[in-house]
């Protein structure tokens, strides 16, 4: 189990034109602040 | 070195562990240790005190091809049979010198490299609101990930940690200016540590956390899809993006070291130092 979580900041706020979406901003905005879990379950090897 | 509980204990384990160097005995079960881990901390076995004991199992004089003799006869060869570092380790020899081997201070938790496979659930987000252009479907929706993860432990309790997470088509961040879902990827870069326990098939509960990056990937509409009335007509855009990032989390790995090249010690099995050893992780 994993909580994943990443950065964000008071000026992330949602100031796209639509009809002329700028990738970047756009980019920048949907990775602001957002929280997610992970389970998972896998094969290990050490030496 | 004043004599402590702790310090005769672990010079009774030096001496106990060269002593099963020579006969293959039980020195952890009478120095009074419950577990492998604990003895292993305290049985510090130089290159220089492996050589009586590899001139006495007859590993002294030349390397001898396929008869699988190894030779003892100088510092760095005999440390090549104390670490495991040299090819001639164990695949030849017979049981009573791979014992010579497996009983020298190899560090049974040292590097480890896992693959996993996965969900993601219980998306969220803090701070902005991107309601007008998000689906709300960030609390409801799951999406398989997969990923990797390289380590090192030292001593087999503390270290770090590499871990490589991808995440197709996350449909719990889905967007109406998504073409498609998108992959959402992380790296991070952690420090572990566990708690292991048991001794032939042990268990290591840890939790680790740490710093990376958080990736985006995708093809998004570069307008508004709904006001346009095909959306295959649409210009679209491939947008890759990536945000810093922090990660926690925990579980337990479960480890057999009951593999092929072992060497038999009191009863129980130890893996070759170059015997990889396996291990379910949750």
């Amino acid at each position: 189990m994993r909580y994943y979580a990443t950065n964000s900041h008071n000026a992330d706020v949602v100031d796209l034109d639509l009809n002329n979406i700028d990738e970047v901003e756009f980019t920048r905005l949907e990775l602001s602040g957002i929280r997610f879990w992970k389970a998972n379950a896998g094969v290990a090897f050490r030496w | 070195m004043p004599y402590t509980k702790q310090n005769v204990r672990s010079k009774a384990d030096e001496q106990l562990g060269h002593a099963a160097a020579l006969a293959s005995g039980c020195p952890r079960q009478l120095a009074g240790h419950k577990t492998r881990s604990v003895f292993d901390r305290y049985n510090i076995v130089s290159a220089g005190d492996l050589r009586p004991a590899a001139a006495l199992h007859g590993l002294t004089g030349t390397k001898q091809g396929e008869s699988g003799t190894i030779s003892a006869s100088s510092e760095s060869e005999t440390s090549q049979i104390a670490t495991g570092s040299g090819q001639q380790t164990a695949a030849n020899l017979p049981a009573s010198q791979a014992a010579v081997v497996s009983t020298s201070s190899d560090n049974p938790r040292g590097w480890m490299a896992s693959g996993f496979i996965g969900t993601n659930f219980g998306g969220s987000r803090k701070g902005n609101d991107l309601a007008l252009i998000e689906d709300l479907n960030t609390n409801n929706s799951t999406s398989v990930n997969f990923g990797g993860q390289i380590g090192y432990l030292a001593r087999g309790v503390v270290g770090g940690e590499f871990l490589a997470d991808f995440s197709p088509g996350l449909g719990g961040f889905d967007n109406l200016l998504f073409k498609n879902p998108p992959n959402l990827n992380s790296y991070m870069f952690n420090l572990i540590t566990v708690a292991p326990f048991g001794n032939a098939d042990s268990y290591d509960p840890y939790i680790s956390g740490g710093i990376g990056a958080v990736t985006l990937r995708s093809t998004i509409f570069t307008v508004d899809p709904t006001r346009a009335p095909n959306l295959n007509a649409l210009a679209t855009d491939t947008i890759n993006g990536t945000r810093f990032g922090w990660n926690i989390g925990g579980g337990i790995m479960a480890w057999s070291e009951r593999t092929g090249a072992s060497a038999a010690t009191c009863g129980t099995t130890r893996p070759i130092a170059t015997t990889p050893t396996l291990s379910i992780s949750i």
